[in-house]
């Protein structure tokens, strides 16, 4: 045990892992990871960079972070951090108590005056003392320890978070709920955890926003019904930054958000299908955008659709939207059509109608333990970082000598930074600096 | 253009003219040893830091958000919160002052490329009403002043060692700007991490995530480890002069890649921001 505490706190075993972990990042950062991007944005980088593509993941370089080597080297740099921390600690109890390393290579000058008279000086200059030593700026000596606790902290926490966490993203439309035991829309959770369920159903009641002049999004929230399984009823409202707890789940108002336009569709046998369209806000009234449903309403054939909040283009807060809608075919248009509310149109052998339009937004629902304890490891590094960088130490030991008494001094870090003060010290007690 | 960025530009202008006057006077009065040359250099920097705060808040008052949307506005304060720790640190350690044959030049370098980008109105997202994106921002500009001073002291202490001119006897001895960049690595080391920090706090209440590998959040990661690995090499393996200088300047440009480039990557969440 000995041994391996020797080699994990050995200062280039402690570089070696840090520099690990530094070339394993930059090296991430320029290939796409796997575990990080979706099916379609793999599917993008292999049309964008075929041969490269190819190239990377024979290597291994997409999966930089899920190999187990870089486990290894993750291991090594937490044992180092365990056994540093443990040994930092120790040493900050120790010298905190006053408890003198050695010596010999500390700064030191000769003066007659008597250590009363040097004392009284230190006192003065908020030195205190401890078991024969004096000590400036002591909780300096916490600053190292602080700092590798709040790293084990924040790795444990993380790890523990990221196998047991569990989210989910939904898309609603006004007046539509989401029960208990339906598919996400998107899902992620940890490895030692099974996929979120919720413990109530969820309705969406209303969405409001509100925009800048610039037509950006201001402000956006959803007012949300929960019905548990007794028909208990919660009426929440959630908004962005304003996170809502509902019996351990965070919900989290996502700032996607648009109209859904339920569309009747109807082929030439007479065959009719209420599709749900859920396109996404325009930029500006007068500024639509294009969402493309690929073999809809048949294979070969191509729907794409947007809308304008207004029909008259003047607010993007519309009650009377307008829905266009196109066909293509092979690339090019087969027909256009503009429906309002309730009104139809015939558009390449189909009849579209359409009944209703609603709010739609996404909101993602976490269950995730650990925040506090992350948190609390963001503090201590914070703290230690401080202490470490901004609250040195420094300490003076008095010893008796032939000509009176040696003062021996010195800062814990940044010893030349701080030799001024000690020549300051220096100059008092030989008689050439006043006593300020 | 209209009246209203007409007059910011015009202002920032003025704040260029003043600080590049300011740069000529300070470093005429280090090389040629005119000490009220030199004292003048810091009170032309002081009102063109005036002028500089008027227009920052009076684009504040037009937007209605603070400088930190636009890319205009992300230098405009950067520069001039560069400035503002140059003068802090320089009351503090009177011995750094001749930094300022880096900063000021840094400072109006800054301010003339927010020039060149649209002053543009950006509204501010709805993300981005809480204290924690306040404090994330600040951090990481305070972080940037004592990394030019850092930046500033390593480029003196290698033209010092490079070839020694009569003027170069008025910079500080060589040791001393060595452990002095040291210092303020370590300062500019703790303010970067709690601007990560905050940074990820944010993300977690705004997304629900504190951490996404996102591009500008994994630069910056990389580039605190690098200083980690700066400040451990340092304080454990004796690196000192001329390496330490040449290391301290590397870090320093992945610090402006991870700053400045990152946010414009297409598939980082912060470009969103900055188009």
């Amino acid at each position: 045990m000995q041994s391996l505490r020797r080699l994990f706190t050995k200062r280039s075993t402690i570089l070696s892992l840090i520099i690990l972990i530094l070339a394993a990042m930059l090296l991430a950062s320029f290939v796409p990871q796997t575990f990080l991007m979706s099916k379609e944005g793999i599917k993008k980088w292999h049309s964008d960079y075929p041969a490269w593509s190819l190239t990377a993941e024979k290597m291994g370089l997409t999966s930089i972070y899920t190999h187990p080597l870089f486990a290894l080297v993750l291991l090594g740099a937490s044992a180092s951090l365990a056994f540093s921390s443990l040994d930092s600690v120790r040493r900050a109890v120790k010298l905190s108590r006053g408890t003198v390393e050695d010596a010999t290579e500390w700064l030191r000058f000769e003066t007659g005056r008597p250590a009363a008279d040097i004392e009284v000086y230190l006192r003065k200059h908020r030195y205190s003392s401890r078991n024969g030593s004096f000590v400036r700026y002591a909780p300096g000596y916490w600053g190292a320890p602080m700092l590798h606790i709040g790293f084990m902290v924040v790795i444990i926490v993380s790890l523990w978070m990221a196998l047991t966490q569990r989210r989910g993203l939904v898309s609603l439309v006004e007046g539509e709920a989401f029960v208990p035991g339906q598919a996400w829309l998107a899902s992620e959770e940890g490895l030692l955890v099974k996929p979120l369920i919720l413990d109530d159903a969820v309705r969406l009641d209303g969405l409001d926003f509100e925009f800048w002049p610039s037509y950006a999004t201001k402000r956006i929230g959803s007012h949300l019904t929960f019905v548990s399984s007794r028909g208990d009823v919660t009426r929440r409202t959630v908004e962005v930054n304003s996170v809502l707890m509902h019996k351990g789940v965070r919900v989290y108002q996502m700032l996607d958000f648009g109209h859904a336009f339920a569309v009747q569709v109807v082929d030439s046998s007479g065959k009719s299908n209420l599709t749900h369209l859920l396109i996404h806000r325009q930029s500006a009234p007068d500024k639509p955008e294009y969402v493309t449903y690929e073999d809809f309403p048949e294979k070969g054939r191509t729907l794409k659709a947007k809308y304008f909040a207004e029909a008259d283009r003047s607010s993007l807060n519309g009650k009377n939207p307008e829905l266009v809608l196109r066909i293509d075919e092979k690339g090019k248009e087969v027909g256009q059509a503009l429906l309002t509310i309730g009104g139809k149109a015939d558009l390449a052998g189909y009849h579209f109608r359409l009944e209703g339009v609603r709010r739609w937004t996404n909101l993602t629902f976490v269950r995730i333990t650990g925040v506090g304890g992350l948190f609390c490891g963001f503090a201590l590094i914070c703290l230690g970082c401080v202490l470490h960088f901004f609250v040195v130490p420094r300490v003076a030991v008095l010893q008796p000598s032939p000509g009176g008494t040696e003062l021996c001094w010195r800062a814990e870090r940044f010893e030349d930074f701080f030799k001024e003060e000690f020549d300051t010290l220096r100059l008092v007690f030989e008689g050439q600096a006043k006593d300020g | 253009m209209d009246s209203q960025t007409a007059i910011n530009v015009g202002m920032h202008w003025g704040a260029v003219f003043l600080y590049v006057l300011a740069t000529i006077t300070n470093v005429a009065g280090i090389v040629f040893r005119k000490d009220k040359w030199e004292r003048g250099s810091l009170w032309l920097a002081g009102l063109g830091m005036a002028v500089h705060a008027a227009v920052i808040i009076y684009w504040w008052r037009i937007v209605g958000h603070g400088p930190y949307m636009a890319p205009s506005e992300v230098l405009s304060s950067d520069a001039w919160m560069v400035l503002a720790a140059y003068f802090v640190f320089a009351r503090f350690f009177p011995v750094i002052r001749p930094a300022s044959i880096v900063v000021f030049p840094a400072v109006f370098t800054m301010v003339a490329l927010a020039i060149f980008y649209n002053p543009g109105i950006r509204s501010l997202p709805p993300t981005f009403g809480t204290v924690w994106l306040i404090l994330h921002i600040l951090f990481y500009k305070i972080s940037l002043g004592t990394l030019v001073v850092a930046l500033a002291l390593s480029v003196l202490f290698l033209l010092r060692s490079v070839r020694e001119a009569a003027w170069m006897q008025r910079l500080p001895d060589p040791a001393v700007m060595d452990i002095y960049a040291y210092r303020f690595a370590g300062f500019g080391f703790v303010f970067w991490g709690i601007g990560v920090l905050a940074g990820s706090v944010w993300a977690y209440y705004s997304w629900g995530r504190y951490w996404n590998w996102d591009p500008v959040e994994t630069w910056s990661l990389i580039t605190w480890i690098l200083f980690g690995i700066y400040l451990h090499l340092r304080r454990f393996f004796g690196l000192k002069g001329k390496p330490a200088a040449w290391f301290f300047i590397g870090c320093f440009v992945m610090a402006i890649v991870a700053y400045y480039v990152t946010s414009h990557m297409g598939t980082s969440i912060h470009s969103e921001y900055f188009k």
